[in-house]
C-alpha cells in the first residue's frame, strides 16, 4: 500500500465516523422534537389532532382510553377551560362538587363559592327603607310637588295593605301588586336619567319591599 | 386695602357663592314639578306655558295645550290638581 493510499483510507474513516456522530445528533434531535408535540397536546391540541393525528401514541396520555375522543372536544376538553361562567359553574356545581367536598379539586370549590355568592347577591339585596326613604326625599331629581304627590300615593297604598291585613278591604293581593308595580315603575322613571343610583337600588329592592308590604308582622313595622 | 381687587369682582364673587349652593338644593324647575305634578295626577299637560303663584303651594299653571289648572296643597297635606 502507498502512502496515498493509507490517507486515504484514514480520511475516509473519519468521515464514516463524522457522517455517523452527524445522524445520531439529527435522529436524537428529531427524537425530542417529536416528543414535545405529543406531550403538548393534551392542553390545548388534541381537540386538533384526533380526525388527522396517529391513534396509538399521541392521545392516550390526554384521555387514558383513546375510544371517545370524538366526543372529548365537545364535552370535556375545550368548555371548561374556554367557558368559565356561572352557567358551567353551575354545571360543575351539578356534576363535579363530590371530588371538591374531599378537598381534591380546588377550581370546582372556587367556582360553586363564587356562583353562591353572585346569585346570594341576586336573591337579598340589602333591603334599608328608611334610607331609602331618605335618599328618595333627599333627592334633586323630583320637585317639591311631586314628592309630596308620590307621598300621597304610597300613604294611600299602605293604608289599602293596612286594610288588607285586617281583612278590611276587598281588594285581592293580585290588584294590590299591580298598583305598587304602577306606582314604583312611575317613581323609577322620574328619578331614572337624574338619580340613576337611587333608581337602581329602589329597582333592586323591589321584590324585598313587596316582601315586607305582604307580611302583616313585617308591615306592622313599617 | 383689599389688595388691589376691584369691589365689584368682590361682589360678583360673593353673589357666585351665595347662588351656587341654592342651585344645587334642587335640580328640578318649578315649570317641571308642575308639569309632572299635572301628569302623576292623570291630566294631560304636554308644556308649561304660563305659572301664576297665588300663595306657598299654591299655583295657576297654563299648559301649551290650552288646559288649565289650580295646583295646590289642601289642608291634609295632600296636592291637589283641579282643572280650571
Amino acid at each position: 500500500m502507498s502512502v496515498s493510499a493509507r490517507t486515504f483510507a484514514a480520511s475516509r474513516r473519519q468521515c464514516c465516523i463524522a457522517a455517523g456522530v452527524m445522524i445520531m445528533s439529527i435522529a436524537g434531535c428529531s427524537g425530542r422534537s417529536g416528543i414535545r408535540p405529543t406531550a403538548a397536546p393534551p392542553v390545548a391540541v388534541v381537540p386538533a389532532t384526533p380526525p388527522a393525528g396517529a391513534p396509538s401514541a399521541a392521545t392516550p396520555p390526554a384521555t387514558g382510553t383513546g375510544v371517545p375522543r370524538p366526543a372529548e372536544p365537545a364535552s370535556i376538553a375545550n368548555p371548561p377551560l374556554a367557558r368559565d361562567t356561572t352557567s358551567t359553574a353551575a354545571q360543575r356545581s351539578t356534576t363535579v362538587v363530590k371530588p371538591a367536598k374531599s378537598g381534591t379539586g380546588k377550581p370546582p370549590i372556587a367556582a360553586s363559592s363564587a356562583g353562591n355568592s353572585a346569585t346570594a347577591q341576586l336573591e337579598t339585596p340589602p333591603l334599608n327603607l328608611a334610607a331609602l326613604t331618605l335618599r328618595l326625599r333627599n333627592t334633586r331629581a323630583l320637585g317639591v310637588f311631586t314628592k309630596l304627590s308620590l307621598k300621597n300615593e304610597v300613604d294611600d297604598l299602605l293604608d289599602e295593605f293596612r286594610a288588607y291585613h285586617h281583612h278590611e278591604s276587598t281588594t285581592p293581593l293580585p290588584e294590590l301588586r299591580r298598583r305598587y308595580d304602577a306606582l314604583l315603575l312611575d317613581v323609577l322613571s322620574r328619578i331614572r336619567s337624574d338619580d340613576p343610583p337611587l333608581a337602581a337600588d329602589i329597582a333592586s329592592s323591589r321584590e324585598a319591599i313587596w316582601a315586607v308590604l305582604c307580611d302583616p308582622q313585617k308591615f306592622a313595622t313599617i | 386695602m383689599g389688595l388691589g381687587i376691584p369691589r365689584n369682582v368682590l361682589g360678583a364673587a360673593a353673589a357666585m357663592s351665595l347662588a351656587v349652593p341654592a342651585m344645587g338644593g334642587n335640580s328640578v324647575s318649578m315649570g317641571d314639578d308642575l308639569k309632572a305634578t299635572v301628569v302623576l295626577h292623570g291630566f294631560a299637560c304636554d308644556q308649561i306655558a304660563s305659572k301664576k303663584r297665588n300663595g306657598d303651594s299654591d299655583y295657576l299653571v297654563a299648559c301649551k295645550d290650552g288646559n288649565r289648572y289650580h295646583v295646590f296643597v289642601d289642608p291634609r297635606g295632600r296636592v291637589m290638581v283641579e282643572k280650571q
